[in-house]
C-alpha cells in the first residue's frame, strides 16, 4: 500500500486527546492519528457495503480488511440489528424441525 | 444428532470466549478451516472436515453479494442436506432463498439445550459471554428469553 503524507488542521482538544493517547501507548502522535483515521475509514467502508447487502466474507475480499475485523465492526456499529422477520420465521421453523418435543 | 456445517463466524465467536466444547457437534469445509487458520493462527481446529460438494443454486442477483467460499458452503449444505450455522445475516438470507436449512450460533446452542445435549446452565453461560461481542444482540437476547421460558 502506497503511503501519502497529509497535513491536517485539527482543534486543540483533539490534538490533546491524541497526545494523551500517544503518551500512554509510547507511540508517536502521527501513529495515533493514523490509527484513528484508519479505524474510522474501515468502519465506514464496512457499514456502507453491509447496507448494500454484501456478506462478511465478500466485504473482507473487497476491502482487504480481515474477516474477523469486519465481523467485529458489524457488531460494534449495530448495522445488522434491524430485524428480518421473514428470516427469523424461517429459522424458527428450522429450529422447531430439529428440536425434540418440548 | 442432526448434521451441522459451520461458517467461520461460529468458530470466531466461540474462540473469542475460549469455548471449544461445541466443536465435536459440527463439521465444516476445507476452505473455512484454512480461512480460520490464517485468521487465528490455529491450523489444527478440532472440527471435522468434509469435502465441498457441488449443487445447483437458484439463479439470481443475490449471488454477486457473496464470495466463492460462501457459495461453496451453501452448495455443500444443500447437496448434503446439512443445516448451515452462520451469524452472517446476508449468507443466512441466501440460504433461505435456496431452501437450505440455516440457524445462527445462539439458536444452535439453544437447540442443543432443548435436545438435552447441553445443560441449560452451560447454554446460558455461553450465550451470556457471547452477548457483548455478538453482531445481532437483539437476536441473542431473544434466544436467552426463549431458553428461560423453556426452563
Amino acid at each position: 500500500m502506497k503511503n501519502i503524507v497529509v497535513n491536517v488542521t485539527l482543534p486543540a482538544e483533539v490534538v490533546n486527546y491524541i497526545d494523551e493517547k500517544a503518551q500512554k501507548l509510547y507511540i508517536s502522535r502521527s501513529t495515533v492519528a493514523r490509527q484513528l483515521v484508519m479505524e474510522h475509514v474501515e468502519e465506514e467502508k464496512v457499514v456502507h457495503l453491509r447496507k448494500k447487502g454484501f456478506s462478511i466474507r465478500k466485504i473482507a475480499e473487497l476491502t482487504s480488511i480481515r474477516y474477523d475485523r469486519v465481523l467485529r465492526i458489524i457488531g460494534q456499529t449495530g448495522v445488522d440489528e434491524e430485524e428480518d422477520a421473514e428470516l427469523e420465521q424461517y429459522m424458527d421453523d428450522v429450529q422447531r424441525s430439529v428440536t425434540k418435543k418440548r | 444428532m442432526e448434521n451441522y456445517i459451520v461458517n467461520s463466524t461460529f468458530v470466531a465467536y466461540l474462540a473469542d470466549i475460549y469455548e471449544n466444547s461445541l466443536f465435536p457437534y459440527v463439521q465444516t469445509i476445507k476452505e473455512v478451516k484454512e480461512e480460520l487458520g490464517h485468521l487465528r493462527g490455529i491450523f489444527d481446529i478440532r472440527i471435522e472436515e468434509i469435502a465441498s460438494k457441488d449443487q445447483t443454486l437458484q439463479k439470481g442477483d443475490w449471488e454477486k453479494y457473496l464470495s466463492e467460499v460462501d457459495l461453496s458452503l451453501l452448495r455443500t449444505a444443500k447437496a448434503s442436506k446439512k443445516i448451515l450455522i452462520t451469524d452472517d445475516k446476508k449468507l443466512a438470507k441466501a440460504a433461505q432463498v435456496n431452501g437450505v436449512s440455516v440457524l445462527n450460533t445462539p439458536r444452535f446452542i439453544a437447540t442443543l439445550a432443548f435436545n438435552g445435549i447441553l445443560k441449560y446452565d452451560v447454554a446460558v453461560s455461553i450465550l451470556e459471554k457471547l452477548l457483548p461481542l455478538y453482531n445481532r444482540k437483539n437476536v441473542l437476547k431473544k434466544v436467552l428469553k426463549d431458553l428461560n421460558n423453556w426452563r
